[in-house]
């Protein structure tokens, strides 16, 4: 489809350590549009940050991206050279990630953090150093336009800060600001507000609504916290071990779970409105991925489980429009 | 905080030189001086007043410039000290100047490459620097570059510039343009200098090393990454400008260390320096020259670890001076 | 601090270095040797690498044997000796003397026209100043005046005059020229004595311009600095690296023949350096100590001179005390001390420790020395005797002894070992303790001690240098190493020969002081050091004598 911004297909990526290969992500699809926020939520471990590393090309040794493809505006990224990879990192597609505490640099200011980003991605220069003076100004006033735009208090004293003089949530809006000032298209955000309190992550998650509005960009948004989800996504995809589940339609999926993870995810999810005697969970834990269950991973937690669960991985199977479920309940050979 | 430390430095000294059970005039009088010299000694010293009273003159002396008199050397403290301190301090500095870069760098290699063939060679180097025996590499360097390569010389500090203004000789030459004395001084501290530099060198590898692999780690050097920003920036730039901080404040407290004299070094390749001066000092019981050279050290180890404060808050701006 | 300042640092370091080194390549590499030329007879450098750093350069403090060859090189005294000859004595400042039948009135007729190396005269004024000095100062630090002072008046601070019967100095000018002494006491040993380096004379002009003679206090100035009539003129001392020293062109004996012109003492601590240096040929001369002689032997271009006789000797004092740590002192009992020195294996120590590089030592005066007896009875190893002298002692059960050494001295510390064992052969123990050189001084003086292994060193040419001091009581200002052993005929003898003049009778009173101290032994004699010299075989004009330091003037560089 022509407003499909980024699609993964079948991704793989292992990390091979002293212990055995760890299968971290072991086939994963999906595609996220232009200008919609693609959420994706799983459990810790489940490998949805990995995922997201894999797409922005920062998998480190020991582990590799092993199979698969991540196209983005027509091309494989996973074949192009780590020169034209870091043109797009920071340029086309942003990460930020999710301790705004340690994620700015201690030693450098604010301003110096997305100025150098500035002149990176717009000038070629990659030492800040070097940089003529007047074109630093140039930027730091661009920097300070991005530090309005994420509604950052006394931006002009912002500027000139460092990490540490600033608040959580502050530095959350400096890190979005900094990333977001070359204008990408594509925003990955893991975990953005799960380091936050409750109030603050409301204020991160509608500037980031504001910037999929003002400056048109898809997020694709990490976290294991289903509420962020049904606030903020469009659609979502739900992982478990390593595979993605069940892909829908953000108001589908709580309407309508199909796969018993997904069911049992929302079940679990404490309610303020009812009471009841026991709070739900899900029995068992999550496998190891070293060695995980054959068949369907989640098969040993499943109160549905089948004997093929056991023997075959299900596929994602859309079942109806924009819903895909990875299932053998829902007929996925 | 100085003062109080510089002082009670001192206590200690004093009390200790003077506690040892051995008569310091005979000894400074020599084996066939008469008795009537050695209690003239004893007499001239004060050595027959309490010791507080002897305190007393010496911090009084101390204050007024008078360090007292050196008797392995026959003549003041003080002039002995000019005389031997810019030796090390001049050694001092360019050990300094070779372990620190190449500590450094090679640090940041092998945490780049860690676990890679430069990582294990600059381990197996820093290792060997931090066991090696500084007497043995010496001797090595000297039979290696003296004896079969002919190319620098085995002992001393070279020609004296014909300008003495700061007891540096590489300094001094170039202020006085006397190029000879240049040419063999250079010539002549660069074996020493590197000599007592491996040890530091491989500290400073170790240290930066394991520094540079904490700071690797930790989240704002995958933003550094997420930004696109080559490997070079992120390692030099980002990551290793937070690794000096810890690694940078050692350095100044080893340098402080070698300050106290390099023996080793300075006997082996005859270096004119305050090593070979204290060591001489306590074996023949000259407490001026202890006492003196204690004080030096005590001040330097002060004025050292200032300079470490104020790094530490220039470097890194979490820090607040005045603290 | 940013990229481009640390590159320009780097950079001007870079330059530095590389100018450096080029000039180095030009200026340092030994030129190519160009033929010599006939009409230069002094030239080049002779570089000597040894230890030790002078205390002093002031002849009038200086008692260490390295001020001492700088002294000798640089100032003259009124006589001296010749070559390795220690018998005969030889004029110097003084061309010819007199004495009288007393013995105490001794004239002097100095050279004619002898300068100082700064042109001022050297004439009758300067050699009464410069022994003036010395007993008007009277070495406050080391105390070497003694040796004026055991024959010459002393001052008195406080009158101003001197402790004489006219209130003068024992030093008289008598004309310009003519220098008359008039002794408190005829001195045996006076002509040897002013031969060492505290009668140097000295420059009255450049010492009263820098501080003038102060009673009691030293001359600052003097100890760093040095004029004198001597053939080499001192040039710089940088403390604890070396001494330059260059040719006077204006030394009264001339320069026929070849000379170093400059000379270069360097203070190198650390042996394989100094080998190193050697080896390459950049030092003539490298002091090697005995246990490292093989690392230089059959090297070429090397030359181990092991001819001449020192007289430094090895000994083990014994305290003769009747009690020590309150018991009944083994050692007071003559025959136990005679046991004692029986016991020693005496040739197994020379050749395992001194490696042949030292006799047995012959009574308290060292061979070579005028007064030595050549016949004198030598104890040798007896076990046998040993062992019968101390049961006839009463003491056939042993006892036990400590043996103390000074630190860092590998050599006593190996005799240690051997005479631990030889005693123990005999029923003897020994506990050996290495203790640091002030605190073995300070048990030395007060007695606290059984055995202590010590040396001695020549001050001037003179048996009573050394038997006096051994020998002689306490109490007449002898006993120098606190043995507390005395005998009243030695004490007689001693006086006598002090202040005899003539040699031959002196002899006769020594011969009989070696024959007592051998029959009542207070020291076991070990060793008497031979002389090892190494230097480059192109050396020339090398020669020893037990009491002169390293002679410059005789040395050249030959083919």
């Amino acid at each position: 489809m022509s407003d499909v911004l980024l699609k993964v297909e079948d991704l793989h990526t292992y990390f091979y350590t002293y212990e055995g290969v760890v299968k971290a992500v072991d086939g994963v699809s999906f595609d996220i549009r232009k200008g919609e926020i693609f959420g994706l939520v799983g459990e810790t471990g489940c490998g949805k940050s990995v995922t997201a590393l894999s797409i922005i090309g920062l998998i480190d040794e020991p582990g590799r991206i092993v199979s698969g493809k991540i196209i983005y505006k027509g091309k494989n990224l996973l074949e192009l050279s780590e020169e034209e990879r870091r043109k797009i990192r920071g340029k086309e597609i942003s990460m930020i990630f999710q301790e705004p505490m340690t994620a700015l640099n201690p030693v450098y200011t604010i301003g110096d953090q997305i100025v150098e980003l500035l002149l990176l991605h717009e000038e070629g220069i990659a030492n800040i150093k070097r940089a003529p003076k007047e074109l630093k100004e140039e930027k730091k006033k661009k920097a300070i336009e991005m530090l309005k735009l994420v509604r950052m208090p006394d931006p002009e004293r912002t500027i000139d800060s460092y990490p540490h003089e600033l608040s959580g949530g502050m530095r959350q809006r400096a890190m979005i600001s900094m990333m977001l000032a070359t204008k990408p298209s594509l925003l990955i955000a893991d975990e953005p507000t799960t380091a936050l309190d409750v109030t603050v992550q409301a204020q991160i998650l509608n500037i980031l609504l504001d910037m999929k509005e003002k400056l048109g960009i898809s997020i694709l948004l990490i976290t294991h916290d289903l509420s962020v989800i049904a606030e903020v996504t469009d659609r979502v995809g739900v992982m478990y071990a390593g595979n993605i589940v069940e892909i829908a339609d953000t108001y589908a999926l709580f309407d309508n779970p199909r796969h018993p993870y997904t069911v049992g995810l929302l079940q679990a999810i404490p309610s303020v409105t009812e009471k009841k005697e026991e709070l739900k969970y899900i029995r068992g834990s999550v496998p190891n991925l070293i060695y995980p269950p054959s068949g369907c991973r989640f098969h040993p937690r499943c109160d549905y489980m089948m004997p093929i669960c056991k023997k075959e991985k299900p596929k994602l199977v859309e079942i109806e429009p924009g819903h895909y479920v990875a299932c053998h309940l829902f007929g996925g050979e | 905080m100085l003062i109080p430390v510089v002082i009670g430095v001192t206590l200690i000294t004093f009390t200790i030189a003077y506690v040892i059970p051995a008569d310091p005039a005979r000894a400074w009088a020599g084996q066939k001086a008469p008795p009537e010299v050695v209690e003239q000694i004893r007499e001239k010293y004060h050595l027959n007043d309490p010791l507080y009273v002897q305190y007393y003159y010496y911090i009084s002396g101390l204050v007024r410039g008078d360090w007292g008199y050196s008797h392995s050397e026959h003549r003041p403290v003080l002039d002995c000290l000019m005389d031997y301190f810019p030796a090390t301090f001049e050694l001092t500095i360019w050990a300094m100047a070779i372990a620190i870069p190449v500590g450094i760098y090679l640090g940041v290699v092998s945490a780049v490459k860690r676990n890679k063939i430069p990582d294990h060679l600059s381990r197996i180097f820093a290792l060997s620097g931090v066991s090696m025996p500084i007497f043995w590499l010496g001797l090595l360097l000297i039979l290696i570059f003296y004896t079969y390569l002919g190319w620098f010389p085995a002992s001393g500090r070279g020609i004296t510039p014909s300008h003495t203004y700061t007891g540096l000789y590489i300094l001094d030459s170039i202020l006085s343009l006397d190029f000879q004395s240049l040419a063999s001084d250079i010539w002549h501290i660069i074996l020493p200098a590197v000599t007592l530099s491996y040890a530091t060198l491989a500290v400073m590898t170790r240290m930066t090393r394991s520094s540079m692999l904490e700071v690797l780690r930790l989240d704002y050097i995958k933003t550094a990454r997420a930004k696109g920003l080559p490997d070079k920036i992120v390692i030099y730039r980002h990551a290793l400008r937070n690794a000096l901080i810890p690694t940078l404040t050692v350095a100044g407290l080893a340098f402080a260390g070698l300050l106290g004299g390099a023996v080793l070094t300075e006997t082996i390749f005859s270096w004119p320096g305050m090593g070979r001066y204290a060591y001489h000092a306590i074996s023949t019981l000259d407490f001026p020259a202890i006492m003196g050279v204690t004080f030096l050290m005590a001040v330097i180890f002060v004025i050292a670890n200032l300079i470490v404060d104020i790094m530490y808050a220039y470097l890194d701006p979490r820090i607040k001076l005045g603290e | 601090m940013s990229k481009g300042a640390l590159y320009g640092i780097i950079a001007i370091v870079v330059i530095i270095i590389v100018i450096g080194a080029a000039l180095a390549v030009y200026y340092y590499k030994p030129a190519p040797s160009k033929p010599s030329k006939p009409t230069s007879s002094v030239s080049g450098t002779f570089t000597w690498d040894t230890i030790g750093d002078p205390q002093t350069l002031d002849p009038a403090e200086a008692y260490d044997t390295a001020s001492g060859v700088v002294i000798q090189n640089v100032y003259d005294r009124l006589v001296t000796y010749h070559g390795s000859d220690t018998q005969t004595i030889y004029p110097d400042l003084a061309t010819n003397w007199t004495v009288d039948s007393s013995g105490k009135v001794w004239t002097f007729h100095l050279r004619k026209g002898v300068k100082f190396s700064n042109g001022d005269p050297c004439d009758a004024q300067a050699v009464k100043f410069s022994f003036d000095r010395v007993l008007i100062i009277g070495s406050p630090q080391t105390g070497v005046s003694w040796i004026l002072s055991q024959f010459m008046y002393s001052y008195n601070k406080t009158t101003g005059k001197w402790n004489s019967p006219d209130g003068e100095s024992s030093v008289r000018v008598i004309d310009n020229n003519t220098v008359q002494f008039k002794l408190r006491e005829a001195y045996g040993g006076f002509l040897p004595a002013i031969a060492f380096t505290v009668a140097s004379i000295v420059d009255p002009k450049v010492v009263n311009a820098h501080g003038g003679v102060q009673p009691g206090q030293d001359n600052d100035w003097m100890s760093q600095n040095m004029v004198g009539t001597g053939p080499y003129k001192f040039v710089e001392w940088k403390h604890n690296a070396y001494i330059k020293l260059e040719y006077n062109p204006d030394y009264w004996g001339g320069w026929e023949g070849k000379h170093f012109q400059y000379i270069m003492i360097k203070n190198i601590p650390e042996v394989a350096t100094r080998e190193q240096e050697l080896l390459r040929g950049d030092a003539d001369m490298a002091y090697i100590p005995i246990n490292h002689l093989t690392d230089v032997e059959g090297k070429s271009g090397v030359t181990v001179n092991k001819g001449g006789l020192t007289y430094d000797v090895d000994m083990i004092e014994m305290n003769c005390r009747p009690t020590y740590e309150n018991k009944t002192n083994p050692l007071n009992s003559k025959l136990v001390r005679q046991a004692i020195s029986y016991a020693i294996d005496y040739n197994t120590l020379l050749k395992d420790i001194y490696k042949g590089y030292a006799i047995q030592m012959q009574g308290p005066i060292p061979k070579g020395m005028p007064g030595h007896d050549d016949n004198l009875f030598m104890y040798h190893h007896d076990p046998q005797k040993a062992k019968e002298l101390l049961k006839e002692a009463g003491y056939a059960n042993g006892f036990t002894v400590t043996l103390i050494y000074n630190q860092g001295n590998d050599v006593r510390a190996h005799i240690a070992q051997i005479v631990k064992e030889d005693l123990a052969d005999v029923g003897v123990a020994v506990q050996i303790q290495e203790l640091a050189w002030p605190t073995l001084l300070d048990k030395m003086d007060r007695g606290d001690y059984s055995m202590i292994i010590v040396g001695w060193a020549p001050d001037y040419n003179d048996p009573d240098d050394y038997a006096f001091p051994f020998l002689a009581s306490y109490q007449i200002g002898g006993d120098t190493y606190r043995t507390g052993w005395h005998n009243a005929t030695v004490d007689k003898l001693l006086m006598e020969a002090k202040y005899e003049v003539d040699q031959n009778k002196r002899a006769e009173l020594y011969k009989e002081v070696q024959q007592i101290a051998m029959q009542d032994p207070a020291f076991i004699y070990l060793a008497q050091w031979k002389h090892v010299a190494v230097y480059r075989s192109w050396l020339q004009g090398y020669y020893f004598n037990p009491v002169m330091m390293l002679d410059f003037y005789h040395l050249y560089k030959g083919e």
